[in-house]
């Protein structure tokens, strides 16, 4: 069976087991698609207890957990109770320092905090955050209690206390149940355990703790010891949404199904395409392969597996990224990096088709004859080139549209590696650029592969022809396509560059260094085009803040704040409190209302609410602002009955425009109060100058106002701004000239040494607003793209573990040669990652602990700088820690220009944003460590890690101690302006030293190059000069080019070569003349062969005549006796001359012709019988039929001649011997025989019989056998001889018979 | 349905459901006022947002998007491209499909345009607030922002 049939048959073998497994999964998607019909018709037939069953099993399970929770709580709480460590501290308060680092150094579970107290409530240790601290008091039971703990509306927590041994006092643990933020943003979220237990019954939880609970119609939550703490309630699932959610189960199987049914649709026409290699098949399978694609995006795979599932979830979440170009391929995160891996296995199969249909490869040196031979088809060249700016604009469209359509954060610099989501889109698009660089290369090869002829005339013309169409395409796509005709021409000549780089076995890139160059070259090609979206996105956002800066009060605002207290109006809870002028219903009333108002989900303004009665006079509520409307409302006297809501600007706050809303309370249609509220913009930008405080603001402030700096000018002068970097008060004059001929403008504004990029909208009328943002620096370029190359090295692993895997299964790993340029070329690498990774790592932490150590220095700097302020304030004698008694911690915080806590030995006592500690965005009490390093070790400063949110950042504590050196007070600074700076710092710097490294890494690369090559020419060239002298050319000579020891070795190499040419030449001579003496003898024995039967002729004719009858001798007698005398003379003479000159002599050619074995070999016996002395018989035994055998007669005979001549003589000194010649035939063959009763042939020369020149007799040549054995085998026989032990020899010939 | 509509001096009452004669006396007086030919049609701009959400299409909510929309759907509200917005509201109408939407109060100032309206979700039942505000920019009014609530 031939190669081709074995492999088609394994091809239909595949097929049919693809075709089986095809049927199978069929069968099953069926039988599921058969169970959901058959699951959701007996779901319909289900009653309302059903449902009850599984809510109640969700209670149970949330019960369960809930108990466990518990448990956890007391077997925690009662091992540190039980540690000797705590029963000492209780029983000696001089041992509580030890507690204190005991529990500092801890380790809880999130979201618990532990406290120690002695039995009068004073705190002993803690760790964490703390719920509740100051209203606490510890119970006087011995007994496990359990409670709920709150901060207002702000925390939640379970709290348990337990008795410490002996009754000296308490361990209280918390567990936070409940957590709301004032915003909601990327750091700061709501936290609620219900959300939990809902993930983990899959329903909707609501869950309430408060005692008694408020929500009446839902499960208590008690403790172990009974304590109800709350409540919740399970929202049942109506049977249509339960039926929803099965459904939903089956359509994730059945669509499993699918995506398994296109995957073996697939391998079957990827089989056809292997087994045909056909342009048709490969144009199937590509079709094939992004219909799945297509199909796979229409059922949503892999993104319905992930919905509402950590992790892999926000990888298909619309929210990050999604573009509705390209059909869907860009509808996630995830969906682009599957896009980008289905377009490189279409560019891998595109390759590889290329290369397979021509297989030839275009060396580097004709390429330009090549190009010069095809730019004559102008239209093949403007084709290829066009699919190729084609596919680098589509690429160039991804990149834009995967920053324009997301709400990613990639001009982050907190970290060189960005979040995952933006580090999967680098990734994806580094994917993708390296597989148009493929198809590039790819078109390229076909063209340059088609090897079309086109006559020299046009070759010239069409040259000309093609490079203008390039341009002519590179300029269209430049202006049409906002792809830089630069980075066309890049990926252009990268994709060609890729055709002739090509050599060898594909999987040869797959070694790091390649990977390493394609890494770069590909990043190289990338970031342009992802900066293009970077920066057409941000000239957007500019656009956008323009706009929004620009409109001054926000219509918006004042539909919300409408909004909401229209909802007040009719809300009868709040009219019930107002009636009843019930102060707590109210607040409550308030927070309810707000929640899930327009102004709520908003998110970005402050509201301020107060609730008045029928004569303005105030219930609830008393902000001095709406205080002050409050009093302009009582002057104004009693209001109509009939008024309705109002909603009004107030003015001008800060930046954002303020509004002030007023509604009628109404319980039973009569009138029973009022509301007022007042909307403003909640913080904005100008306010926020730290990295702590731009936590507070929603995600919309931080998409608009983001490092912009905002202006609005009136007649050039300027009215307002935020940010810092609008400082002069007039418009520049070039702005106001350039935006009298257009309505917007973009400049490069310069200031100093710092340089913005500026947006100037004209609004008319004099009134321009301007954006500015700071210029893109080469740093930001290098941070950017070291990013991108970062992203593509983290490609270009798995790429080199597939490669690995390929090159083991190829049997190309481990290499079994390795040239010595690679050997170089990999010890420079290894080298250059040995030394840059752990420069890397040591620089990093450097950087990291200089960065720490600048925080830390620029708050202990601040700190110190209060308390010489503090200082300075004192009167007398006055510590600084007495100045603030008196002195307010704003006025304070204010005149140093920054933010300020005050804590007394452990709580908060006040802080310059009250809002920080009314909304529980700093805790309460002073941390652990802080109080560790300050109060026990005595430290004058400490510094904690702190965290709001997901937020982290690192807060300064400074002691203010008394005369004593007791510390009264602590400061604390919870973070800088500053520390922003020092992490740009940081991140700059760790750019440059990996930029550095790269680039070291790079130059490394290039340098071992250029070494390598050098090092390996003059290697390859003695290895080129060994091969030829193996090959026996010895005229090649090496240059030597250089004076070190390679010179040296080519030196001596040339000279070995020219010995062993001239051994070779006197050889070859010696050879020549051993050659010629050989022939000679050869020749010379040939000749006397039949000079001996002449002269055994003429001998045999002289006794002849000398037996005949005697008396008849005369004259005649004499002169024939002399004459044939003469003539054996001559003849012995003639052999004489032959054996002199048998140099001369030819070999006469061979006549093949049947003859007659028997014929011959009675001939030849004839003739020897004359020769053989009588005592010697020659017998003869020859068949009667006639052997017939293809030979030379006259060869044939000679050799039959040779044989009884070696036997006579073998005879000769024998009185009596017999000489037989037989001959017979035997299978076929004809089998003659020569054997002599001589002495035989001695065992050591047996080996040696037919060699040429091997003779036992003096004045033999030693040939006749030689030649006798190579005729022979010229006849295709055999000759050989067996010998008796001194009994005699028998030759034997082997003839093939002829016919 | 629409119960109200303000003038463009930027007052407007609020109608609740349960005073509907005053509210449909005062439909009738603030419709004599702002409709010129005396006939109260729903605006294109209203309308398509209306049918695109009654049929959870979001290519017809978007058809007038401006160049940035702000979508705050049952969670945070951000600025998203045209482009972008359009798959994340299809996200929304695949997690909370339709079953009916009307809109229940609207109005209307120089150069916005604001909506409220009830979505109830088609599984659950469940009811969202709906809020749209569409500015008018060059004659055409272009829908900036995208709200559902709880």
């Amino acid at each position: 069976m031939t190669d081709s049939r074995r492999l088609g048959a394994s091809a239909k073998q595949r097929q049919r087991s693809i075709l089986i497994w095809s049927g199978i999964v069929f069968a099953v998607l069926v039988l599921t698609w058969i169970a959901e019909r058959v699951h959701l018709r007996a779901l319909q037939r289900w009653g309302p207890g059903r449902m009850e069953q599984i809510v109640d099993k969700a209670e149970e399970r949330i019960n369960v957990r809930f108990d466990a929770m518990q448990t956890a709580m007391l077997q925690h709480a009662a091992a540190l109770a039980g540690d000797s460590l705590v029963v000492a501290a209780l029983h000696d308060p001089t041992r509580r320092p030890e507690l204190v680092r005991h529990m500092a150094h801890m380790r809880l579970l999130d979201r618990w905090s532990v406290a120690v107290y002695d039995t009068s409530a004073t705190l002993l240790a803690w760790q964490g955050a703390s719920v509740a601290p100051i209203a606490l008091a510890s119970p006087d039971t011995d007994q496990v209690r359990w409670s709920l703990a709150q901060d207002g509306t702000w925390r939640q927590a379970l709290e348990l206390w337990y008795p410490v041994a002996g009754a000296l006092g308490h361990v209280r643990l918390l567990q936070l149940l409940y957590r709301h933020t004032p915003v909601q943003n990327e750091y700061l979220r709501d936290f609620r355990i219900g959300e939990e237990w809902s993930r983990l019954v899959g329903l909707p939880v609501r869950t309430s703790f408060d005692a008694p609970p408020l929500i009446e119609e839902g499960r208590t939550l008690a403790t172990q010891d009974g304590t109800v703490v709350g409540s919740f309630v399970l929202e049942a699932p109506s049977p249509a949404s339960y039926r929803g959610k099965v459904r939903q189960t089956y359509r994730d199987l059945i669509a499993l199904w699918i995506t398994c049914l296109l995957g073996l649709a697939l391998a079957l026409i990827w089989t056809r395409y292997r087994q045909r290699r056909s342009a048709s098949w490969l144009v199937a399978f590509l079709l094939a392969l992004w219909s799945s694609r297509y199909a796979l995006l229409y059922i949503d795979v892999p993104g319905r597996w992930q919905a509402g599932k950590a992790p892999l979830n926000p990888l298909f979440d619309a929210t990050h990224m999604a573009s509705s170009v390209g059909g869907g391929l860009l509808n996630s995160t995830g969906d682009l990096l599957i896009s980008a891996l289905f377009l490189l296995a279409t560019a891998l199969m595109v390759l590889r088709f290329a290369y397979h249909w021509f297989r030839e490869v275009p060396g580097p040196n004709e390429s330009w004859q090549m190009l010069s031979q095809h730019a004559g088809h102008a239209g093949l060249m403007l084709f290829a080139v066009a699919c190729c700016l084609g596919m680098t604009v589509l690429l160039g469209s991804a990149a834009r549209h995967a920053v324009l359509d997301s709400t990613l954060s990639y001009h982050s610099r907190e970290a060189l590696i960005p979040e995952t989501l933006v580090w999967v889109v680098l990734c994806s698009l580094a994917v993708m650029t390296l597989a148009v660089v493929l198809i590039i290369a790819a078109v390229f090869r076909v063209v340059l592969g088609a090897r079309l002829r086109t006559p020299e005339a046009w070759q010239g013309a069409g040259m000309v022809i093609a490079l203008v169409a390039v341009i002519a395409l590179l300029v269209v796509a430049d202006r049409s396509f906002a792809l830089p005709w630069l980075v066309g021409l890049a990926f252009l000549g990268v994709g060609i560059a890729a055709v002739f780089l090509r050599a060898g076995h594909g999987l040869q890139w797959f070694t790091v260094r390649n990977l390493l160059l394609v890494t770069l070259v590909v990043s190289a090609l990338l970031y342009p085009l992802l900066f293009s979206g970077l920066s057409e996105r941000r000239h957007s956002r500019m656009e956008h803040a323009a706009a929004y800066f620009d409109r001054g009060f926000d219509p918006s605002v004042a539909f919300a704040l409408r909004d909401l207290l229209e909802r007040a109006r009719t809300d009868t809870l709040m009219a019930a409190a107002v009636a009843k002028q019930d102060s707590v219903g109210l607040h409550d009333a308030v927070l309810r209302l707000h929640h899930g108002t327009l102004l709520a989900s908003r998110g970005a303004f402050d509201l301020n609410v107060q609730l008045m009665d029928t004569n303005f006079q105030v219930i609830r509520g008393a902000s001095p602002t709406l205080t002050v409307w409050a009093e302009h409302m009582q002057a104004q006297g009693p209001a109509s009955d009939e008024m309705e809501t109002e909603v009004f600007p107030e003015g001008d706050v800060g930046d954002g425009r303020a509004y002030i809303g007023i509604a009628p309370i109404r319980a039973r249609g009569i009138l029973a109060g009022w509301i007022l509220a007042r909307v403003a913009p909640e913080v904005l930008p100008e306010e926020a100058n730290t990295p702590l405080l731009r936590t507070l603001l929603s995600s919309g402030f931080r998409d608009l106002f983001e490092n912009l700096s905002l202006g609005s000018f009136h007649d050039g002068l300027l009215l307002r701004s935020i940010g810092r970097s609008f400082r002069h008060f007039t418009l520049d004059p070039g702005v106001a000239q350039g935006l009298q001929d257009i309505p917007a403008l973009w400049n490069i504004d310069t200031y100093g040494d710092r340089r913005y990029e500026a947006y100037y909208l004209d609004r008319g009328q004099g009134n321009v607003v301007g954006v500015r943002a700071s210029v893109v620096s080469v740093f930001d370029h290098l941070y950017y793209l070291l990013r991108v190359i970062l992203a593509g090295l983290s490609v270009a692993v798995p790429f080199y573990l597939t490669g690995l895997a390929l090159r083991r299964a190829a049997g190309v790993l481990p290499a079994r040669r390795v040239p010595f340029q690679d050997k170089v070329l990999n010890a420079f690498l290894i080298l250059a990652i040995i030394a840059v990774i752990p420069v890397g790592i040591v620089g990093e932490r450097v950087v990291t602990e200089e960065n720490t150590k600048a925080i830390q220095s620029w708050l202990r700097n601040h700190l110190q700088l209060v308390e010489t302020a503090l200082a300075a304030e004192a009167r007398g004698n006055e510590s600084p820690f007495e100045v603030l008694e008196r002195l307010s911690l704003e006025t304070l915080a204010a005149r140093m220009g920054v933010d300020l806590t005050l804590y007394d030995s452990q709580s908060l006592v006040a802080s310059s944003r009250s809002r920080l500690a009314t909304e529980r965005l700093t805790e309460m009490r002073l941390p652990v460590q802080a109080y560790e390093a300050l109060f026990l070790d005595r430290y004058k400063t400490a510094f904690v890690a702190q965290e709001l949110g997901s937020f982290r950042y690192t807060a300064g504590y400074h002691a203010l101690v008394d005369a004593q050196g007791v510390p009264r007070y602590v400061l604390s600074v919870p973070t800088l302006p500053e520390q922003e700076r020092i992490e740009e710092e940081r991140a700059r710097t760790l750019a440059y030293l990996f930029g550095a490294l790269l680039a070291l890494m790079t130059l490394v690369m290039l340098t071992a190059s250029l070494l390598s090559s050098a090092l390996a020419r003059p290697i390859a060239r003695l290895q080129q000069g060994l091969q030829a002298v193996g090959q026996g050319r010895f005229e090649r000579r090496l240059p030597v080019q250089t004076r070190d020891e390679v010179g040296t070795l080519a030196q001596t190499f040339n000279d070995m070569q020219g010995q062993l040419a001239e051994s070779r030449r006197q050889l070859t001579l010696q050879e020549r003349q051993l050659a010629w003496r050989e022939m000679a003898r050869q020749v010379a024995h040939e000749i006397k062969n039949p000079l001996t039967p002449m002269k055994l002729s003429v001998q045999h004719l002289q006794r002849a005549f000398e037996a005949r009858a005697p008396g008849i001798a005369g004259r005649f007698d004499a002169l024939f006796r002399r004459i044939t005398t003469t003539l054996v003379q001559e003849i012995g003479a003639l052999a004489h001359i032959a054996d002199e000159f048998a140099s001369f002599a030819r070999m006469p050619a061979r006549m093949l012709e049947h003859q007659d074995l028997n014929e011959v070999i009675r001939e030849a016996v004839v003739l020897m019988r004359e020769e053989a002395p009588s005592t010697i018989s020659l017998a003869l035994h020859l068949p009667q039929e006639p052997l017939v055998v293809q030979a030379d007669r006259e060869e044939l005979k000679r050799i039959y001649i040779n044989l009884i001549k070696n036997a006579l003589e073998a005879l000769i000194d024998d009185a009596a011997g017999t000489i037989t010649v037989t001959a017979s035939r035997k299978d076929g063959q004809a089998v003659s025989r020569v054997s002599d009763t001589g002495r035989g042939i001695a065992p050591e020369v047996k080996d040696r019989i037919f060699e040429p020149s091997f003779s036992t007799k003096t004045s033999g040549t030693g040939l006749g056998l030689a030649i006798a054995k190579q005729c022979i085998a010229d006849y295709g026989g055999t000759i050989g001889f067996r010998a008796r032990d001194a009994r005699g020899t028998e030759f034997f010939i082997l003839l093939p018979l002829s016919g | 349905m629409r119960l109200c509509r303000a003038g463009s001096a930027g007052r407007c009452s609020v109608i609740h459901s349960t005073h509907l004669p005053r509210a449909t006396w005062l439909l009738v007086i603030a419709a004599a006022l702002w409709v010129p030919t005396g006939t109260a049609q729903v605006p294109a701009h209203v309308a398509q947002v209306d049918s695109g959400l009654t049929q959870g299409k979001a290519r017809l909510v978007l058809r007038h998007a401006a160049a940035s929309v702000e979508l705050a759907l049952v969670g945070q509200s951000r600025q998203y491209s045209p482009h972008h917005a359009l798959p994340r509201l299809r996200q929304f109408f695949k997690h909370f499909p339709p079953r009916s939407f009307q809109w229940v109060h609207e109005e209307a100032r120089d150069a916005d345009w604001f909506a409220t309206g009830r979505y109830r979700v088609r599984a659950t039942g469940e009811i969202l607030r709906i809020y749209a505000h569409w500015e008018r920019r060059n004659e055409v009014w272009e829908l900036v922002t995208v709200h559902a609530f709880r």
